[in-house]
């Protein structure tokens, strides 16, 4: 079976199928329908003047709404086209043997897939609904530049073009062969996909001969160069665009993810793009910089990891703004712990950049900076840690709906649960050296760029379908699809996981038969997603024609809850003007923001000051009661060692675990700072979940927790009574630790109520 | 309507003409007379109190423009990347034509070029002819400017990132041609020289001193040139001469990567700094009309910047 031709009737099928619902929809429509009255749409064919216009106005549209459909649309093609490489990767791991495909087609389908999903379907999409609802939530007119931003959006069709020009090469070749001489057609021949992993790691990418890949590592150059546009679009907007009435304070959730999502591309992008051309140039002009007498391969994965674990967070945080934005719509409940939501994002943006050597740990590099790779790794975890606690706390006796949305928010989480703690045991180096190259590495991942970046697409998709199309989609369909989605995830990415435990390597076309009826179950599970998604197309397309009309503008009822949040009133202008639609229960409207500041807007100085001075001051406060308490607990812990307890040298292995050098003061060095930073920062973002204010009970209970973590740590070689003594001791530390942070956080006036929380 | 003892003859059309310029954020410019010595111009003192679009969002999605240049921006930039692509299957597998992919490239850059222009123009420069306030603040500009060089940072770090890993290792890992000769002596010079050129030019701006201004520029915009073509002679010398190229070993490859890449900013730095001179003859500027002189200095400085630190890690530390 040829790859290409089961690839581009897959392709034809789905496209096909779209259209044909499209024209069905349509042409039913016409029909007088129980809606009726609604005639707007009269069934004819389009003309060819339509059809030129069309195309005029959406190749030169400058206009954010629809540059974002654009977008979006794009997206959707490359996933439609990702995805089928996906179905047709697990299609071929039905057998053991590669007795469906070859393994150089399993190869070429595996680093297409990659490539496409990751850098063509995720960034698009989501800066398609950046686009789309940006402006709306901020109160702009329009992007800060509206020209760039569509040519940030046209630089994306031909890097895909010659990305993927292998397969449409081959695709174009095999059908002019049948009209002309195959030897005119070579140059079309010449081209396959490549076939070097996602990854492109040197030297295979360096000496391949597949001139396709030269195709490929420009097609991603430019994608990049698209990438760093729409970032420095999105900062710019969310930054001077704003309404006056819009401050920091109140900015929604997920223009805050928004803009540190491009703050994180704007220097990661460039050095991709950098680092891809120098592989151009060792593959054509015979420099040196992923060769091994020069900067050798090694040099790559730095290079590309750099870039790449900043990506997965790139892909990742757009999803969690839309998790934050969706799910208190849906459980009636404001997004609890809104301030650290946006702390723990900024946390992410800046930890990403330090954490890329963890998809290194197998390549022998320095076991010292391993260690601080390990240690930042696990930190990073943190913050996404606290996230997912958020969303739980504001589901949390909530009045859960059930909708769509609900079910893959709630879904969502659970997978990412598992994606993300699956990730924390992967970053301890020795977990990683056994599970590196299996498919556990590839189960964590996918529970993640599966199991919430496009199941929270979906939801917006589902959530926004009335504000784009002015109609309800199809309640029960949805209901039924986003089950069967989140179904299908969790069956194929945990049987993954389980393959991954007995050790099945990854990337590989054919495997021990033992191994077989697992390596089904993930293919029926990925069968399931793709039906899903199938059902969703059809679901969006019949809607848009046949969907219920909403005559209000909050089908939510969002204004219940005080939640009609700024994109809404738009489209309740909106329906008002275009079908004199009037508010719905206009004695509940309010102004859903209070002005931030008055006056005119300060300076770049003055808009960043504010929030500065609020994470300043929760820092402050914390790391002064850090200090204080960390030092009474110095005091404690000098009294066991006089006692005989307590080893001393135990602090030197604590400065060995971030990668300095054995020693007792180095380690002190790490545990004040630890004391100082991490425990007090944990402590006031853990405290919002503890009842009442925070207080000296909070205090005991926390360090309480943080104890047994070091008790642990700590032990030497104690038994017996001295073993006692050294608990004893380490619970009495940890308690004056806990009297002391709370004591100061307390005596400072630290976690104050802001008024983002209250509003939301 | 209007008040029929308004005594003004040109009473129905003023108002409503009132009210249009004043939508355009240019409120300030009411009749004709004024408009000569209006500073409102092309880069108007718009500060964050001047008057901004009316905070009214529904009438957002009517103020419709559209624009042709984003697309063929992009089919440009398609022809140059597929261009250097074919050429590049052309002269490895030998199944086209090099010169195809040459062709292709040369005429994508054309219509890459006419994309950005068109874009410049319609953006910026048709809005400073017609006078229309400038909507957006200055800060707002620079701020962006910022964030490129920020971009950029990135895009030569991965270079210095290779340089510093060969650096550590054994040095000189071959022969290295004569580094610190006095033509890169002269052409540091020059290149620090064009950055204070720039600066007073600015400067001199702002003490609207319209002759200095366009004087400073000019001796900016040529200095800029001399540096590239002091750049050139110094790839000649090293080429023809030294035998010392783009593929002639782990040196060759971070110094001409990271000379070119610098050379191409230059290049595209003295692109910018003609266009503002020549802005600048046509008045386009003033003492409150200065974002585009800003942000291209600002620029400037950076490429200066980068240079001064090339030449300390590359030329010196490469010859120590
Ligand atoms: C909870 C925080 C996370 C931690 C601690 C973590 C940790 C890790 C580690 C240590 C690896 C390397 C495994 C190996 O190759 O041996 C890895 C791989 C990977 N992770 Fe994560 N991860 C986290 C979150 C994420 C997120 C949010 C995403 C995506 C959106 C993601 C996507 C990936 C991908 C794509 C790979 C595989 C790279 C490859 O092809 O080799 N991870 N992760
Ligand atoms: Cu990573």
């Amino acid at each position: 079976m040829s790859r290409a031709l089961v690839q581009v009737s897959l392709f034809a099928f789905v496209a096909v199928g779209c259209l044909l619902t499209l024209l069905a929809a349509r042409r039913l429509r016409a029909d007088p329908s129980p809606d009726g009255g609604y005639g707007v749409i009269t069934e004819r064919e389009f003309t060819v003047g339509e059809a030129k216009a069309a195309i005029v106005h959406w190749t030169t549209t400058t206009n954010h709404r629809e540059i974002g459909l654009l977008y979006i649309a794009f997206g959707t093609v490359a996933a439609v086209w990702g995805g089928i490489d996906a179905m047709m990767l697990r299609t071929h791991l039905l057998t053991p043997a590669a007795d469906i495909w070859t393994e150089q087609t399993y190869n070429e389908l595996f680093t297409m897939h990659g490539l496409t999903m990751l850098i063509f379907f995720v960034a698009p999409v989501f800066f398609g609904l950046g686009n789309y609802f940006l402006p709306l939530l901020l109160g702009a007119d329009d992007m800060a530049f509206p020209r760039l931003n569509a040519v940030g959006f046209w630089l994306l069709p031909p890097a895909l073009l010659l990305s993927r020009l292998g397969i449409i090469a081959e695709v174009t070749g095999k059908s002019l062969a049948l009209v002309v001489p195959e030897s005119w057609l070579s140059f079309l021949f010449a081209l396959r996909e490549p076939a070097i992993g996602w990854t492109m790691y040197a030297p295979l990418s360096s000496t391949s001969p597949d001139p396709q890949i030269n195709f490929l590592l420009l097609g991603l150059h430019l994608s990049g160069i698209a990438t760093t546009i729409a970032a420095i679009n999105f900062i710019t907007t969310v930054v001077y665009e704003r309404d006056e009435a819009i401050g920091w304070a109140n900015l929604d959730i997920f223009s805050w993810t928004m803009l540190v999502t491009s703050a994180i591309a704007l220097f990661a992008f460039p050095l991709l793009g950098t680092a891809l051309l120098m592989l151009l140039l060792d593959r054509n002009f015979g420099t040196t910089f992923f060769a091994t007498e020069g900067g050798g391969p090694i040099l790559w994965q730095h290079l590309f990891w750099f870039w790449g674990h900043p990506e997965v967070y790139i892909i990742f945080l757009p999803a969690t703004g839309l998790m934050s934005l969706i799910l208190p719509k849906f459980v009636g409940r404001k997004l609890f712990g809104f301030k650290f939501i946006v702390y723990s994002t900024i946390a992410i943006g800046v930890l990403s950049f330090g954490v890329w050597a963890h998809h290194m740990f197998t390549t022998g590099i320095d076991p010292r900076i391993r260690a601080s790779f390990m240690a930042t790794s696990i930190a990073i975890a943190v913050p996404s840690a606290i996230k997912v606690f958020n969303w739980i706390t504001t589901m949390w006796n909530g009045n859960v709906k059930l909708a769509a949305p609900t079910i893959l928010c709630v879904g969502s989480i659970g997978l990412f649960i598992v994606g993300g703690v699956t990730g924390i045991f992967l970053a301890v180096i020795p977990v990683d050296i056994i599970y590196h190259g299996t498919y556990y590495v590839v189960g964590h991942f996918h529970l993640i760029v599966m199991g919430i970046i496009p199941l929270m697409m979906f939801a917006a998709s589902y959530y926004w379908y009335p504000l784009l199309t002015g109609r309800l989609y199809d309640r029960r369909l949805a209901l039924f699809q986003s089950s069967l989605l989140v179904a299908g995830s969790a069956l194929t990415f945990m049987t993954l996981m389980a393959l991954g435990f007995l050790e099945l390597p990854r990337r590989y076309a054919t495997y021990p038969a033992d191994f077989q009826w697992l390596q089904v179950v993930a293919t029926v599970g990925s069968y399931i997603i793709g039906l899903s998604v199938l059902l969703w197309f059809y679901n969006m397309i019949w809607s848009y024609f046949h969907g219920e009309r909403v005559e209000t503008a909050d089908p939510w009822d969002l204004k219940s809850t005080n939640q009609f949040t700024p994109e809404w009133q738009w489209f309740e202008r909106k329906l008002e003007r275009e079908r004199g639609i009037p508010p719905s229960e206009p004695e509940e409207v309010r102004r859903s923001y209070v002005p931030a500041q008055e006056g005119k807007p300060p300076s770049l100085y003055g808009r960043i000051e504010p929030v500065a001075r609020t994470v300043a001051n929760d820092a402050g406060t914390g790391a002064v009661g850090g200090l204080v308490g960390t030092l009474l607990m110095s005091a404690v812990l000098a009294v066991a060692v006089v006692i005989g307890v307590f080893d001393l040298e135990s602090f030197a292995g604590l400065a060995v675990l971030v990668g300095l050098p054995a020693s007792v003061t180095l380690g002190y060095g790490v545990f004040l700072a630890g004391g100082m930073l991490t425990w007090p920062l944990l402590f006031l973002a853990l405290g919002e979940y503890l009842p009442g204010e925070l207080s000296f009970v909070t205090g005991l209970w926390f360090s309480t927790v943080i104890a047994s973590g070091f008790a642990i740590a700590f032990h030497t070689d104690q038994i017996g009574l001295e073993l006692v003594g050294y608990l004893v001791f380490v619970l009495l530390a940890h308690w004056i630790y806990g009297l002391g942070l709370a004591g100061t956080v307390e005596y400072l006036g630290g976690r104050h109520r802001t008024p983002s929380e209250g509003r939301r | 309507m209007n008040a029929p003892f308004d005594g003004s003859d040109g009473r129905d059309d003023e108002p409503s003409e009132t009210a249009a310029t004043r939508a355009d954020g240019a409120g300030h410019a009411r009749d004709d007379q004024g408009e000569l010595t209006d500073p409102g111009g092309p880069d108007g003192p718009i500060g964050p109190d001047s008057p901004h679009e009316p905070s009214d969002h529904d009438d957002h999605d009517e103020h419709e423009h559209r624009s042709r240049w984003p697309l063929v921006t992009g089919v440009g930039a398609g022809g140059l990347y597929g261009g250097v692509a074919i050429y590049l299957l052309g002269a490895a597998a030998g199944v086209v034509p090099p010169r195809l992919g040459i062709g292709l490239a040369v005429v994508g850059t054309v219509v890459l070029l006419a994309g950005v222009a068109g874009w410049v123009d319609e953006a910026f420069l048709a809005p400073a002819r017609e006078r229309a306030g400038q909507t957006k603040s200055r800060e707002s500009y620079v701020s962006t400017t910022v964030l490129f060089l920020v971009t950029d940072v990135s895009t030569f770090g991965a270079l210095f990132v290779y340089y510093f890993f060969i650096r550590v290792g054994a040095w000189p890992p071959e022969t290295l041609p004569p580094l610190l000769t006095s033509l890169v002596l002269v052409n540091t010079l020059i290149l620090i020289a064009s950055s204070v050129t720039i600066h007073y030019a600015h400067e001199a701006l702002h003490d609207d001193n319209r002759r200095r201004f366009l004087g400073l520029l000019g001796a900016t915009l040529a200095l800029g040139v001399i540096f590239l073509g002091g750049q050139a002679l110094e790839y000649y010398e090293f080429i023809i001469h030294e035998g010392f190229t783009l593929g002639s070993g782990v040196f060759g490859s971070g110094f001409f990567a990271l000379t070119g890449l610098h050379g191409l900013h230059v290049a595209l730095g003295v692109g910018g700094i003609a266009v503002v001179f020549w802005r600048g003859l046509q008045g386009h500027y003033g003492p409150e009309r200065d974002t585009s002189v800003a942000t291209v200095s600002l620029y400037w400085h950076f490429v200066d910047l980068v240079w001064v630190f090339l030449v300390i890690v590359l030329y010196v530390g490469g010859t120590l």
